[in-house]
């Protein structure tokens, strides 16, 4: 067995203390030990400390206490249950819909209307940390549905825009017309991109006009010009 | 006072050897039943597994703390802490180990906390005052020696270097072995050996005239 110093006997002084060496750094340290005095007064203080700390006990706790403590975790654990409970039936409505035939849900609802917001919901849910791995399987098929789900008042946006770019048009070819000589011909009195101007109707004398446009499937569209004052 | 009951329970740390590993292989898989019990939402193991532990993990606190409402406070939060991992807790360490390991973060955190409070406060004290739960003061009819022993070694011990003091309390006060204090910080045996030998001779020079 080879020889130890005093260093490297100290790193296991603790352990060799506590019993907690294997049994050949266990011979070692008691090979050292036996001829040195300084690491067997260090083994004494590591061992008397112990035994110190050993007869040491903090203040104990009221009973009363220890039971607040505990009907405050089972609260926390009831919250958490009902949050629980309201994801997993929020889930199985929408595993409902699923069951679904593709016409019979179209029948039971608007597209892209409760299942995005349920999706949405539990995945709130899951990210507090509530819901179980089953859960989660089925959260991510819903994000990634919900996502490929076209918004629910895409076609309006699609209307305005196009509304709002038929009146640009009209503003400019108006304000065109009011210099112009109206003797065009009725049915395309002037043209721009893919919108036609079907007619302009003059209302009164202060150049207050209505303009008739749109393209092939559009309806008319109309739009009054603002009365100017005289001067 | 079921509390006291615990505590008495306990093994003391001479009489680890005679627990041995059978006895801890009962404990942990008692755990583990009760951790799965839990994982399905049972209150019921949710209370044993509180009971179970909350002696040692107020423990802990306080020897981290030094101070018992707020050892309290901890014990609560870590509980709290794990009721929410408790659906991610895969076993891979005893529930012991992992509590004690979420106890320690806990304790630390909240001096830290409490450290920046303090350094906040005009009124705020230079050092942790040991005090009982429930209570800031300790009761003068108190017995003055073992009062006097035991708030030096509060003192003592909030004077060993953190690392050292958290290695110290999780085997020589709460009965862990090398190995699982290692799993709990993350840290190999060997610094584990090292880091108690440190504390326990800090406290040696800092306990010299209560202990000679």
């Amino acid at each position: 067995m080879t020889t130890m110093d005093c260093d490297e006997i100290r790193t296991m002084l603790a352990g060799y203390a506590d019993g907690e060496l294997a049994a050949l750094e266990q011979e070692a340290v008691e090979a050292h030990l036996a001829h040195c005095g300084p690491c067997r007064a260090l083994l004494a203080d590591q061992k008397r400390v112990q035994r110190v700390l050993e007869s040491y006990t903090p203040p104990p706790v009221p009973a009363e206490r220890w039971g607040a403590m505990s009907r405050h975790l089972a609260g926390e654990l009831a919250g958490r249950e009902h949050a629980d409970l309201v994801t997993q039936h929020r889930l199985d409505s929408l595993d409902d819909l699923e069951d679904e035939s593709p016409s019979e849900g179209r029948k039971t609802r608007e597209p892209g209307t409760e299942a995005p917001g349920q999706a949405r919901s539990a995945m709130a849910h899951a990210l507090a940390g509530n819901v179980t791995a089953r859960s989660r399987g089925r959260l991510e098929k819903l994000t990634l549905r919900g996502a490929a789900r076209r918004p629910r008042f895409a076609w309006v946006a699609h209307a305005v825009g196009a509304i709002a770019a038929a009146v640009l048009i009209a503003v400019g070819i108006t304000t065109v017309l009011r210099t112009t000589d109206f003797g065009l011909a009725p049915d395309a009195l002037a043209t721009q991109a893919d919108v036609t101007i079907h007619d302009v109707e003059m209302l009164d004398p202060d150049y207050s006009v209505i303009v008739y446009a749109g393209g092939k499937k559009d309806l008319a569209f109309m739009w009054v010009e603002p009365v100017e004052s005289p001067n | 006072m079921d509390g006291a009951k615990e505590q008495s329970a306990r093994p003391a740390p001479d009489k680890r050897a005679e627990v041995g590993e059978a006895a801890r292989d009962a404990e942990a898989q008692r755990d583990r039943a009760l951790v799965r019990r839990l994982q399905d939402g049972d209150s019921g193991a949710l209370d044993d597994l509180f009971r179970r532990h909350r002696e040692a993990a107020y423990r802990i606190a306080y020897r981290l703390l030094g101070n018992a409402e707020d050892a309290l406070d901890c014990v609560q939060e870590s509980f709290i802490h794990v009721l929410r991992g408790i659906g991610s807790f895969r076993g891979q360490s005893s529930f012991k180990t992992w509590l004690f390991r979420i106890v320690t973060h806990a304790a630390l955190d909240w001096r830290r906390c409490r450290a920046v409070r303090s350094s906040a406060s005009l009124d705020a004290e230079s050092s942790p005052e040991p005090e009982a739960a429930g209570e800031r003061r300790r009761s003068p009819t108190a017995d003055a020696d073992a009062a006097d022993l035991k708030e030096a070694i509060d003192k003592a011990l909030m004077n060993v270097s953190e690392k050292n003091r958290v290695a110290l309390v999780l085997y020589a006060l709460e009965g862990m072995s090398y190995q699982e204090v290692a799993e709990a910080l993350g840290i190999s045996v060997g610094t584990v050996m090292s880091r108690i030998f440190n504390a326990r001779q800090r406290l040696r020079e800092l306990l010299a005239s209560e202990i000679g």
